[in-house]
């Protein structure tokens, strides 16, 4: 005789078997091709790495080496192989040196038409950090880390992650968020409809924003912060920091400072607050932050824990 | 050829030969009976070339042997310098091979070697695969309503109205790529969030008119 206790595991797997085997019936198997295309350019100095990806992910990473290697790997996934092959056809790629200039690109064959296949494409560069990199991305993502001379980007719909990037960067995008994260030097920002986090940033920034989230969490060495927004949200951090002066103001929106900061209201109506905080040092980096029709918050340490930074 | 079999008992029977020297004044009374033959005497007749008459020769003989001298030492010249010219083109054909030879090992050293491209072939276990997703479905009265938008031109509205053709765009294009690259889940979320955003606008805008 079963006991309930043993009929109640046994019946547990049984249905598990059954849910699992279920599962395994609806899954489909798919072919997927990858061609993996490799090459190596020795560096010299002058150089720049221009990237433009379509629908691809690209890591930019640095080594010491004197070389900027390259692999690229394009795939098509579909249940046929046949059809996975001949869609993996229709992408084309280049990888070559004109002059100084390295140029790295992948674009469907104009005439292909639509692709049967998922097709994707992932570019891994590997480059001296005074190498400079110019990305241009057409959906799909991009992570760089560790440069330390010049980088462009001009992504759309593309999500930007920058680690640890310092020297002149110039960013531009729509519909692509932007991730950056111990940032350093001269920082230009152009994003629509792109939600911006940049976290233990230095150096100096200006950026424009329209229909985005930004959150910003700088360090001691920030130098100045020129940020105008339009129907964005703001969220600066900088509580930390007592040598910041602060010039805020909203347009139809709200402005919220944390209670500890002694502010200098300069305008408040219903359309318009403008708000003045004088750093308590000599020197100070200053901070000017415009939104219209969006919020402003300049957070306190509480937000900073809630956010987890 | 004959070859000498005795070759030195002949050398020797020559060294053995007595040797004579001719009298001291043997060579100018040779010398003094050559100069008296060439002399005419008295005595003998003259020679037949002596009574032949002489003719000067016509001025255009000595221009045209002249310009013949002429002719040929400027031919000749001309064949220096040519030879001279050819062997300085010999030299810059040599200098201009090797360059080329120096340039071609150059770019064979610094060239960049062509790219290794492998293919990889694998399986991959999917929930489901190519649906069949109809984008425009909705598209109808999104339509409608920016026509109408365009045909009020409403001040008050118009700002939402660039938004909703901004985002319908954004759309177009996504579908585009969709097409383009296949139903990739990612593409399919990024179309989500533009279509949610273009409700929300679509919602705004319905509120207002």
């Amino acid at each position: 005789m079963i006991r309930p206790r043993a009929s109640f595991l046994l019946l547990t797997t049984l249905l598990l078997a059954l849910a699992t085997n279920g599962r395994a019936q609806n899954q489909v198997v798919v072919q997927v091709v990858t061609k993996t295309i490799e090459k190596t350019f020795a560096y010299q100095d002058g150089y720049e790495v221009n990237v433009e990806g379509e629908k691809a992910e690209i890591f930019v990473e640095t080594s010491p080496r004197r070389e900027v290697k390259v692999r690229m790997e394009l795939s098509a996934k579909h249940p046929s192989l046949g059809t996975a092959e001949a869609d993996l056809q229709t992408i084309q790629f280049v990888a070559e040196r004109l002059k100084n200039k390295i140029y790295l690109r992948n674009y469907r064959y104009g005439e292909a038409g639509p692709a049967q296949s998922v097709l994707s494409v992932k570019y891994y560069i590997t480059l001296p950090e005074s190498c400079p990199v110019y990305v241009k991305n057409y959906f799909g993502a991009a992570s760089i880390s560790n440069l330390s001379n010049r980088l462009r980007i001009f992504g759309e719909y593309s999500q930007i992650d920058i680690d640890n990037v310092k020297g002149l960067i110039d960013i531009r995008t729509r519909f692509g968020d932007i991730v950056g994260e111990k940032m350093d030097g001269t920082v230009t920002i152009n994003a629509r409809r792109s939600d911006i986090t940049l976290l233990d940033i230095a150096g100096s920034y200006n950026i424009n924003a329209q229909y985005g989230t930004l959150k910003l969490a700088p360090t001691a060495g920030l130098l100045d912060m020129n940020i105008h927004a339009e129907k964005s949200e703001v969220h600066f951090y900088g509580d930390r920091l007592p040598n910041l002066a602060y010039t805020l103001s909203t347009t139809h929106g709200r402005l919220r400072t944390p209670p500890s900061l002694r502010t200098v209201v300069l305008e408040n109506t219903p359309e318009v607050q403008r708000v003045q905080v004088r750093p308590n040092r000599e020197y100070s980096a200053s901070v000017t932050i415009s939104v219209a029709f969006g919020d402003l918050y300049l957070e306190d340490a509480r937000a900073r824990i809630r956010e987890g930074f | 050829m004959q070859t000498e079999k005795n070759q030195e008992s002949l050398r020797k029977a020559i060294e053995q030969l007595p040797d004579y020297q001719p009298k001291p004044l043997l060579w100018e009374q040779i010398s003094a009976s050559l100069d008296e033959a060439a002399t005419s005497t008295a005595a003998d007749p003259p020679l037949p070339l002596e009574q032949l008459p002489q003719y000067p020769a016509p001025s255009e003989v000595w221009n045209k042997l002249s310009r013949s001298l002429e002719e040929d030492s400027r031919l000749r010249r001309r064949t220096a310098q040519r030879m001279r010219l050819s062997q300085g083109a010999t030299w810059a054909v040599g200098i201009a091979a090797s360059a080329l030879v120096i340039v071609c090992a150059a770019i064979w050293i610094m060239r960049e070697p062509a790219p290794k491209v492998s293919l990889a072939y694998s399986q991959e276990k999917v929930g489901s695969f190519g649906l069949d997703v109809d984008w425009n479905e909705e598209e109808g009265s999104f339509e409608k309503l920016e026509t109408e938008l365009a045909t009020s031109n409403r001040p008050e509205l118009n700002s939402l109205r660039q938004e909703l053709e901004e985002l319908s765009a954004a759309k177009a294009e996504v579908v585009g790529m969709l097409a383009s690259y296949g139903q990739d889940p990612q593409l399919i979320n990024q179309l989500g969030d533009i279509e949610r955003e273009r409700s929300t606008i679509y919602r705004q805008i319905i509120e207002q008119i």
